[in-house]
């Protein structure tokens, strides 16, 4: 069962034409969300809580997909006129057939207009990284089977020991290579954010920060998922794991060592 | 529910267009089934603010 902030598909209103901005948190063990929000459009401003710099529009019959982890922020603008003054409601859903929440539509609001990607450029949270100057390349192989400890699970061979660590260069670009032996994992990395490409919702690719993301099944060493890096400012100890909960317990983590 | 306003960047550097209500809407999953009208009672919502906030999250394990 999916919950929303604790409650089984919860009621939002909005007024006729106002536009919200909702902060999407998937806080799930370990499924992914393929949100849709009925006839309306989610213009998408931020992923992992980092302003993307434009509007991402994902309109309506195309998912927003949300790892374990993941966060977006989306506005949703409400329709300013409807028929009789009433604007039916819509659903909420996940994977297209689960309802999640509905959306009822009051009169009174004042229409307001979404931003325009001039507007946002300005609040793009990181510049984007020059690839061409990677310093150094980590592998990051994530398997269910054939650790070093016995039935746990497992990066680059090794189950989580806080003893063993990978040192990074602090203030170098860093590429990450990514792949997984087995089934989907989900690269989640503490502190600092990586530079990568998605598919954005026009079918293009598209630069994007995140700090959590899909490495999918059928990433292999020769056709790794990447990821980049520049650790700037802040050294010290800090963990990358897979934010599949589960396989986080079973020790999909390693730790870092930024200096 | 409806939309509040929580000013958590600097208000000044927003567009006009982003002054605008918010939800954080945190979507959890448990492995039951609907069958009570209390489930909805049962469930801590568990630092809202510090998940869906981005970077400084501590090591958990």
């Amino acid at each position: 069962m999916t919950l929303i902030n604790g409650q089984v598909t919860p009621k939002i209103t909005l007024h006729q034409g106002e536009v919200l901005r909702w902060r999407l948190v998937n806080a799930t063990p370990f499924r992914t969300l393929n949100l849709k929000l009925g006839t309306l459009a989610l213009n998408e401003i931020a992923v992992d809580g980092m302003y993307l710099g434009t509007v991402d529009i994902w309109p309506a019959g195309k998912a927003l997909t949300l790892q374990p982890g993941n966060r977006s922020d989306v506005l949703v603008q409400a329709p300013a006129n409807c028929s009789n003054n009433q604007c039916p409601p819509i659903n909420l859903t996940n994977n297209d057939n689960e309802v999640i929440a509905t959306v009822e539509f009051v009169a009174g609001g004042n229409p307001m207009p979404l931003p325009t990607s001039a507007e946002m450029a300005p609040l793009k949270t990181w510049n984007n990284i020059d690839t061409s100057l990677v310093y150094t390349s980590e592998p990051a192989q994530f398997q269910e089977e054939n650790c070093n400890v016995q039935d746990d699970m497992c990066i680059n061979g090794i189950t989580f020991n806080a003893d063993t660590v990978t040192k990074l260069p602090l203030n170098k670009t860093q590429l990450w290579n990514l792949w997984t032996l087995d089934k989907d994992h989900v690269f989640h990395i503490h502190v600092n954010p990586f530079q990568t490409v998605r598919t954005g919702p026009d079918g293009g690719q598209e630069t994007v920060w995140m700090d959590t993301m899909l490495v999918p099944k059928g990433s292999t060493q020769d056709k790794p998922v990447q990821a980049w890096t520049t650790y700037e400012n802040i050294p010290g100890k800090a963990v990358f794991h897979c934010h599949i909960l589960p396989h986080e317990d079973d020790g999909m983590m390693h730790a870092i060592q930024i200096e | 529910m409806e939309g509040t306003l929580i000013v958590d960047d600097d208000p000044a550097q927003l567009p006009d267009a982003l002054k605008v209500k918010e939800n954080i809407l945190v979507v959890q999953y448990v492995p039951i089934q609907a069958t009570t009208s209390t489930v909805d009672e049962k469930i801590t919502v568990p630092s809202i603010r510090s998940a869906a906030s981005g970077n400084g999250k501590t090591a958990n394990r």
